[in-house]
């Protein structure tokens, strides 16, 4: 057998398990878990499969490329945004470190499935949070002005840590998967978590937590008790 | 032309999901790109060529998407890759030793390879595709091949 043969009989165990019908249909779209972001980004479509019905969005933007200065790994550099229309969210381009341009999606809408409007647009991309496993197998963070290696702050597979940008900061945890090559679960936002350090000098990270009244557990409370507001802060 | 999005999800919700799943590695991930890429094909009034021209377009998409969710911090309570990989049903150990192995290569190897190998796209295809020069893509497709080479040994063909 061929290479092509062998990939594609291992490949074809790859089956997706999305039930469409013919049938007026609510569809759950991605949701983007943030709590720092007014901008809502879990959407519900409904995806109607009738002859002459359905609704179409499009943003009124009138195919205007707008180049904005933002943060791109760390760096200040040219950003375009562009709507385009038949992907329906907007196109980012701009030209990395090794000076080759890249091109992505910024795939995040109202939650009536309408497309952000530019000022919308900015405030999102300006505060917005992310990660790169590199080929060398180094995890990075990016926020603003902030590139971050976080490859050798895990604790039990787990990392904590503070990073202040040009114009915000993020509480973040980050999990990695079992055999600790990539990320699993992933919060950032404002601190989520207490963390303290205990007499013998450990650094102790707690989830706060809430009982069924919506109050600071019992458990969190004793936590505070002990906090130290100690934890691993971003390096310039 | 336009085929009604009902006919394209039988044609290539499974086309969608394994490209999908190649760069996110999660099935969860992958569910949410197939469904985010057909819903996408439906509000889109985009005519399109011809069938090939569809397919293109929905992998295209679907590569985006996948990348995006990459890139954003989501939290999604899931099982991890190798635990998916146990549930799935291999024809045989190398099957899952090949699928296993192609995970483990870095991204940008992984989704070259399975374009090539699964989807049989050409390099000049793969390149539009990927927004990438021929070269960069011939790269890639090299240095994949080469790892999995070393990795699997003689359960991969040397190739050109």
């Amino acid at each position: 057998m061929s290479n092509k043969e062998n990939y594609k009989k291992a490949f074809s165990v790859l089956k997706s398990s999305c039930d469409f019908t013919l049938e007026e249909k609510r569809m759950n779209r991605i949701k983007r878990e943030n709590t720092h972001r007014n901008l809502l980004v879990a959407a519900v479509a409904m995806l109607v499969v009738l002859v002459g019905s359905g609704t179409a969005y499009a943003a009124d933007l009138g195919g205007i490329k707008k180049t904005v200065q933002m943060w791109v790994h760390g760096n200040k550099t040219d950003v375009s945004y562009e709507f385009d229309e038949e992907k329906n969210n907007y196109v980012k381009t701009y030209v990395n470190e090794n000076g080759e341009e890249v091109q992505e999606d910024v795939s995040v809408w109202h939650g009536d499935n309408t497309p952000l409007e530019e000022d919308e647009l900015i405030e999102y991309e300006s505060d917005n949070v992310s990660y790169e496993k590199t080929d060398d197998g180094r995890f990075m963070i990016y926020y603003q002005n902030k590139a971050v290696d976080i490859t050798d702050k895990f604790t039990d597979g787990t990392c904590y840590i503070h990073v202040v940008g040009e114009k915000g900061e993020k509480y973040i945890r980050i999990k990695l998967t079992e055999n600790g090559d990539d990320y699993r679960e992933m919060i950032d936002g404002p601190k989520p978590f207490v963390d303290y350090v205990d007499k013998k000098g450990v650094h102790h990270y707690e989830d706060v937590k809430l009982d069924e009244n919506g109050n600071l557990s019992e458990s969190t409370k004793e936590a505070y008790k002990r906090c130290f507001h100690k934890f691993i802060e971003a390096e310039e | 032309m336009r085929i009604p999005v009902q006919e394209l999800v039988e044609m290539y919700k499974d086309n969608i999901y394994a490209a999908a799943f190649n760069i996110c590695k999660s099935a969860a991930d992958a569910e949410d790109v197939v469904q985010d890429t057909f819903l996408q094909y439906y509000m889109t009034k985009k005519e399109f060529d011809d069938e090939k021209h569809i397919r293109y377009w929905l992998l295209r998409v679907a590569i985006n998407k996948a990348k995006n969710i990459q890139l954003s911090f989501r939290r999604k309570n899931e099982t991890t890759l190798e635990e998916y990989i146990e549930t799935l049903t291999f024809e045989t150990p190398e099957s899952r030793d090949l699928f296993a192995e192609v995970m483990k290569l870095p991204e940008k190897y992984r989704v070259v390879i399975h374009l090539f190998y699964y989807e049989d796209y050409s390099i000049k295809e793969i390149a539009k595709i990927l927004k990438l020069t021929e070269s960069s893509v011939k790269v890639r497709l090299s240095r994949g091949r080469a790892k999995l080479k070393d990795s699997l040994k003689e359960g991969w063909e040397d190739e050109q």
